[in-house]
């Protein structure tokens, strides 16, 4: 191993093409004093968002997708199909019915008894609503965004504002810098992480933010970095 | 002036000595030459312009590792890659030099690992930093530099290794 240390150590000082310094130092200057902020200084810990955080956040967003989805089709079939079969019921036996008290005693025309069973036959399939494709639209607005994570600061919360036009049913959260995980919003999508592994000694924490409606439609992520102060 | 004032940060001495270095890791590390300069400028604008409160013991592995982090990927584009290629000005059917044909090889295996690792063996291996020293300026542990050292060690060598084969 010690050899393709040198021979990396070697090979990588000739390739690597060193940055031109000149002028640099009063260029630098010039664009503080005229105050661009540059990249800010809390930017980035170390590597870039891991590959695997947005795949772990991609599998739980799922996941979540897909509870709404059987949650919201199962809610719907025993309201709205109860009222039809209701009023079917209803309007087949009104010959006999209507003036007969509906009293227990079965007796009465005994031929229009039987009859009213067509009802149950045609549970009207709702023809099958057009898919929906339009995905929702998630945003943080700047006004709910942590404007910094400080070791003492305690929790703290992040809101967003999702919208879709057929209903938001699920906003998904997953954050990146000193800590790392994922969660899924509560209603009214927000969303309080207390730092309580401490402060990292510096960069951002990346939270990611993304919406879905019951068809499984995904927002577009929205991402926000948040400065940690120690 | 007023710069100076509010950080620990010797510009004129950093840039002199650190900041070719640190251009050279970026670019190495995204692959991106053309645009590694602009994002370790804008790094180091950053940073005096809203100093972090905790001091950066190792400014040189940081700017490194905030400018790699935001340069666009060189090496997700393949028009950059033949870039690249042309700047280190060794064609790869023409040259027949053992030590630049090794270069070349060491370029293409370095494109294959993730940034993690390419930062880390910039640091390491192009700026001579002692784990213990990137991991402080990173604030990781010496655990997780090590571990990306040795994956991406592991990786080039055996890309390396078949590189030969077909050479």
């Amino acid at each position: 191993m010690a050899d393709i240390d040198v021979l990396l150590s070697a090979s990588l000082k000739r390739i690597a093409q060193p940055g031109d310094a000149a002028g640099v130092a009063d260029a630098i200057r010039a664009r503080v004093d005229a105050g661009d902020t540059g990249t800010p200084a809390t930017a980035s810990g170390f590597g870039a968002r891991p590959w695997w955080l947005f795949l772990l956040s991609g599998l739980l967003v799922i996941l979540v997708a897909v509870t709404g989805v059987s949650v919201a089709l199962g809610q719907p079939s025993p309201v709205t199909p109860t009222p039809d079969a209701a009023s079917v019921a209803v309007s087949s036996s009104p010959t006999s019915s209507p003036t007969l008290t509906p009293t227990p005693t079965a007796t009465p025309t005994a031929t229009a008894a039987p009859e009213p069973a067509p009802a149950p036959a045609e549970p009207d399939p709702e023809p099958a609503p057009p898919a929906d494709t339009t995905a929702p639209v998630v945003t943080v607005p700047t006004s709910s965004q942590p404007q910094l994570f400080s070791a003492n600061g305690g929790p703290t919360t992040i809101a967003a504002l999702a919208t879709d036009d057929t209903g938001v049913v699920a906003v998904a959260i997953s954050w990146a810098g000193w800590a790392t995980g994922s969660a899924s919003m509560a209603p009214g999508w927000s969303y309080t992480l207390d730092p309580s592994p401490g402060p990292p000694v510096f960069g951002t924490v990346t939270f990611t933010v993304q919406a879905f409606d019951a068809a499984g439609n995904a927002s577009d992520p929205v991402s926000v970095d948040v400065p940690v102060q120690p | 002036m007023a710069v100076s004032e509010r950080v620990q940060l010797d510009l004129d001495a950093f840039v002199a000595s650190e900041y070719p270095k640190v251009v050279a890791a970026v670019g190495l590390i995204t692959g991106n030459r053309q645009d590694a300069a602009d994002a370790v400028q804008d790094a180091i604008v950053g940073f005096l312009a809203k100093p972090p409160t905790h001091p950066v013991t190792n400014l040189a592995a940081w700017f490194t590792v905030v400018a790699s982090n935001r340069v666009k990927d060189g090496y997700r584009s393949e028009a950059a890659r033949q870039r690249a290629v042309a700047k280190l000005g060794m064609p790869v059917e023409e040259t027949t030099d053992a030590i630049e044909l090794l270069d070349v090889d060491v370029a293409e295996a370095l494109k294959s690992l993730p940034l993690q690792q390419r930062q880390v063996c910039a640091l390491h291996y192009l700026m001579d930093q002692s784990i213990e020293t990137i991991a402080e300026g990173l604030g990781v542990s010496e655990g997780t530099v090590k571990t990306q050292l040795h994956r991406a060690r592991k990786a080039l060598a055996a890309r390396l290794r078949k590189e030969d084969h077909h050479g």
